[in-house]
C-alpha cells in the first residue's frame, strides 16, 4: 500500500533536521504517487507546484496536499542479471556502470544491490555508505540461468523505504528460466508497493515481465544499444528519477479499498507526464 | 557451469535415403566398424568402438542406416524385414547383408540390437563430453549428395538466460537408436529393455531441456507403450513443461531466422490440459505414483481448478523421497494461497522449508505470502536467509522441478546399462 503517512514523516523530518529542531511523526491516510514531468526534450520540467498538479482518484478529483522535487533522499536497489550470458565484455561495461552509480548517488541517498542467476542474493543491503554497492561486481563470475521475476520481487521487498523515493533498477540481457514466483504475483505485489521499477537491457527483446513491471510502478524500461552505453543509460535512470515529483494527497470522495485508478496531469503547456496507473487501496 | 540448452524442434519433410553400394570400398568399411563397434562397446563408457562412430559424419551415417536396418531386420525377421523392399538397398546388398548377419560369430539379435541402440545412445551422450569427438558441422558446400538431400530435423536451441542461441540439426544417432529398437523380437512394444530405452532417454531429454529432440521420441513411445506409467509420467511431465511461462515466453518472443516456426508448442492451457490427460493415465496405471498425483495436482491449480487440485495434493502419499514431499508441500501452499487460505499455505510453505531450509523458492512464496499480509518486514526476514546464503547455492529443488523425469535420469541410465555390463561384449 502506499503510505502517505511516512513520506510526509519523512519530509517533515527533514525539514525539521535541517534547523535543528525535535523530530515528530504526523500520521495521515493518504497517498503518495512518484511523477516524471519532462518536458519536450525529455528534460525536467521545474518549479511546479502543488497547484499545478490534477490528481484524480478513481475519476475523483484530489487536492494535492504536498509536492517535493528532488528534495527527498533516495533508496535505490540496483538487481542485476549475472547469468550466463552476461560473461565478458557485458561485464565489464556493469562493473563500470556500478562504480559510476556509486559517484553519482548522494551521501543522503541509501542504496542496495542485488545480484540474480539461478540464485537471487543480496550482495550489499540497504546502506547510505556506496563501498560495499561499488565492489559488488569486482569478483563475480556470471553463470546459470535467470530468476529475475523473484529477483524484481525480492528487490521490491529490499528497497521499499519509509523515508526515501524508493527506485528499483533492473538490469537483464534475458528472459526468466528459474524463478518460482509467477509474474502475475510480483505484478501484483508492485501494484501495492511505492517502489518505482525501471528497466535497462542491451537491446533484443526486452521481457514483457518488465515492461509491465515498469508500467504499473510509474518506471520506464531503457536499451542500451550497445553494451559500452550501459554505464550512460544507468546514469540517465539515476538522474531522471531523481528530478521527479513526489506528489502526496489524502484520498476523500472514494472508497478506501480496491484498486484505484490513478490520472495524473498537469496544467502547463508542453508537459508530459509518467506515473503510476493506479494503487491497490486496503 | 556447463551451458544447457534448451531445443525446441522444427522439422523439414522427411526424403528416403538413397541406395547405397557395399561394393563401394568406403561404404563396406564403415560397416564394418559399425558392427565392430555394436559387438565391442561397453555401455556407457566412452571407448574406442563409441569414439569411432562419433568421430563419423552425417555423411557416413547416412550410408550406414539403410544398412544397419537391414542388418538388424535379417537378425530379427521381424514383420519389418517382410518388408525389406522398404529399405533401398539393392539384391546384391541385401543377399550380402545377409550372409554378413547371419555368420555363426554374430551375436544373438535382440543382444546385437539393444546393444546398437545403447551405442548410439552413448555416442550422443559421451561424445558430448570430449571436445572435439564430433567433426563439426559442415558448411553446405561441402555436404555430399547425400547430405544435402537427407531429412532433416531442426532444432532450436536456447542459452540458459532463455534467449535464442541457434538453429542446430537433429542428431541422427536418435533415429538410428529407434529406429533399431523397432526391430527387436518378438515386439518392441513387448520388451521391457526397450521401454526402459524410452523412459530413459525421455527423462534425459527432459533433463537437458531438449524438447525438439525429445518429440519424434515421445510420439514413438506413445505409440510403443501407450499404457506405462514411467512413459506416460515422463511425457506428462513435458507437457507441463510446455506449459510453463519459460518456455511459452520463449516462443512468444522469440523471432526464427527465415521464417521459420515452432511446431509442437501450442498454448499453455492445450499443454495443461494434454498433462493433466496423461497425468491420469499414470495414475491409473499405477496409482500409489507419489509425483505423478503431485505433479498433477499443480497442474489442476495452474487451470484454476483448485479444490481438485488440492484433493489429489491431500492424496499424495506421506513418503521417503524429500524432494517430492518437497514438491508438495511448495504446491499445496500455493494452492491454499490461491484459496486464500494463509495460515494454512503459511503452514505448508513452512513444511517445505523444514526439508531443505536454503530453499529460495519456499522462502521466495514466505516472503510473499508475508508481503500479501501487509507485512514488509516481516516479508525481509523471512527472504534475507536466501537472499544471503554462500554462494554457490545448489539446495533448490524447485530449480529442477521442470526437468521432470530427468531427476531420475542417472538411475534409469544405471538400471538400463547393468545387464549388458554383466554380459560383456566380445
Amino acid at each position: 500500500m502506499i503510505r502517505a503517512s511516512l513520506v510526509l514523516s519523512a519530509i517533515w523530518w527533514l525539514a525539521a533536521t535541517a534547523h535543528g529542531q525535535p523530530t515528530f511523526k504526523a500520521q495521515v491516510d493518504g497517498v503518495r504517487v512518484d511523477v516524471m514531468v519532462v518536458d519536450g526534450s525529455r528534460k525536467p520540467f521545474r518549479g511546479l507546484t502543488p497547484g499545478d498538479f490534477d490528481i484524480r482518484d478513481n475519476g475523483v478529483p484530489q487536492k494535492v496536499d504536498v509536492i517535493s522535487f528532488g528534495e527527498v533522499p533516495l533508496s535505490v536497489t540496483l538487481a542485476f542479471d549475472l547469468s550466463d550470458s552476461v560473461a565478458g565484455d557485458r561485464l565489464t561495461q556493469l562493473q563500470r556502470s556500478v562504480h559510476g552509480l556509486a559517484e553519482a548517488l548522494e551521501s543522503r541517498d541509501e542504496s542496495a544491490f542485488l545480484t540474480f542467476d539461478s540464485a537471487v542474493t543480496l550482495r550489499c543491503p540497504m546502506s547510505a555508505n556506496v563501498t560495499c554497492v561499488r565492489a559488488a561486481l569486482d569478483n563475480v563470475k556470471p553463470a546459470g540461468q535467470t530468476s529475475l521475476v523473484d529477483a524484481a520481487f525480492a528487490g521490491m521487498v529490499v528497497g521499499e523505504s519509509e523515508v526515501g523515493r524508493s527506485l528499483l533498477m533492473m538490469f537483464s540481457d534475458g528472459m526468466d528460466t528459474a524463478s518460482y514466483l509467477p509474474s502475475r504475483l510480483v505484478i501484483d505485489a508492485a501494484r501495492q508497493s511505492d517502489v518505482v521499477a525501471y528497466g535497462v537491457t542491451t537491446g533484443g527483446t526486452m521481457p514483457e515481465f518488465v515492461e509491465d513491471l515498469a508500467n504499473v510502478t510509474g518506471g520506464r524500461v531503457l536499451v542500451a544499444q550497445r553494451d559500452a552505453d550501459l554505464s550512460s543509460t544507468f546514469r540517465a535512470v539515476l538522474d531522471e528519477f531523481r528530478y521527479r515529483y513526489l506528489v502526496t494527497y489524502t484520498p476523500t470522495g472514494v472508497a478506501r479499498e480496491g484498486w484505484h485508478k490513478l490520472d495524473v496531469r498537469v496544467k502547463r503547456s508542453g508537459a508530459h507526464v509518467r506515473a503510476r496507473p493506479g494503487y491497490q487501496g486496503r | 557451469m556447463a551451458r544447457i540448452a534448451i531445443a525446441l524442434l522444427l522439422l523439414v519433410q522427411a526424403t528416403p535415403a538413397r541406395s547405397p553400394r557395399l561394393a563401394d570400398p568406403y561404404t563396406r568399411k564403415l560397416l564394418d566398424e559399425w558392427v565392430a563397434a555394436v559387438t565391442n562397446h561397453v555401455p556407457g563408457v566412452l571407448d574406442q568402438p563409441a569414439a569411432t562412430i562419433a568421430s563419423w559424419d552425417r555423411d557416413a551415417l547416412l550410408r550406414v542406416q539403410p544398412l544397419a536396418r537391414a542388418w538388424v531386420d535379417v537378425l530379427g525377421a521381424t514383420w519389418r524385414a517382410r518388408q525389406m523392399k522398404s529399405v533401398p538397398l539393392s539384391e546384391v546388398d541385401r543377399a550380402e547383408i545377409k550372409r554378413l548377419a547371419t555368420a555363426p560369430d554374430q551375436l544373438r539379435a535382440n543382444d546385437f540390437i539393444k546393444r546398437a541402440a545403447l551405442l548410439h545412445t552413448d555416442v550422443v551422450l559421451l561424445a558430448q563430453l570430449v571436445p572435439g569427438a564430433v567433426p563439426p558441422r559442415k558448411p553446405r558446400s561441402q555436404m555430399s549428395l547425400l547430405e544435402r538431400e537427407e531429412a532433416v530435423p531442426l532444432v532450436i536451441a536456447r542459452g540458459p538466460d532463455g534467449r535464442f542461441s541457434s538453429v542446430e540439426l537433429g542428431n541422427l544417432n536418435w533415429d538410428y537408436a529407434r529406429d533399431l529398437l523397432d526391430a527387436v523380437t518378438p515386439a518392441p512394444e513387448a520388451d521391457e529393455t526397450v521401454a526402459l530405452w524410452y523412459r530413459t532417454i525421455g527423462a534425459m531429454f527432459a533433463s537437458s531441456y531438449s524438447f525438439g529432440e525429445a518429440w519424434p521420441h515421445i510420439e514413438r513411445a506413445r505409440v510403443l507403450f501407450p499404457n506405462d506409467a514411467g512413459i506416460l509420467f515422463g511425457d506428462a511431465a513435458v507437457q507441463e513443461t510446455l506449459a510453463s511461462p519459460r518456455i511459452q515466453d520463449y516462443v512468444r518472443v522469440t523471432k526464427l531466422p527465415n521464417g521459420q516456426t515452432f511446431l509442437f508448442v501450442e498454448s499453455e492451457n492445450y499443454h495443461l490440459k494434454v498433462a493433466v490427460g496423461l497425468f491420469k493415465r499414470a495414475l491409473y496405471q499405477d496409482p500409489a505414483h507419489a509425483e505423478a498425483r503431485l505433479r498433477l495436482g499443480r497442474v489442476l491449480s495452474q487451470m484454476g481448478r483448485h479444490v481438485e487440485a488440492l484433493a489429489e495434493l491431500q492424496a499424495v502419499p506421506p513418503q521417503q523421497d524429500a524432494v517430492v514431499a518437497f514438491y508438495t508441500h511448495l504446491v499445496r501452499g500455493d494452492v491454499e494461497r490461491a484459496m486464500a487460505r494463509y495460515d494454512a499455505a503459511q503452514h505448508s510453505y513452512q513444511q517445505a522449508l523444514e526439508l531443505f531450509p536454503s530453499a529460495q523458492s519456499a522462502r521466495m512464496a514466505l516472503g510473499h505470502l508475508a508481503r500479501l499480509r501487509s507485512n514488509r518486514d516481516v516479508a525481509l526476514a523471512l527472504l534475507q536467509p536466501a537472499l544471503t546464503a554462500p554462494l554457490p547455492r545448489t539446495d533448490d529443488p524447485w530449480w529442477d522441478y521442470f526437468r521432470g523425469d530427468g531427476r531420475n535420469s542417472e538411475a534409469l541410465f544405471r538400471r538400463l546399462r547393468a545387464p549388458f555390463l554383466v554380459t560383456a561384449p566380445r
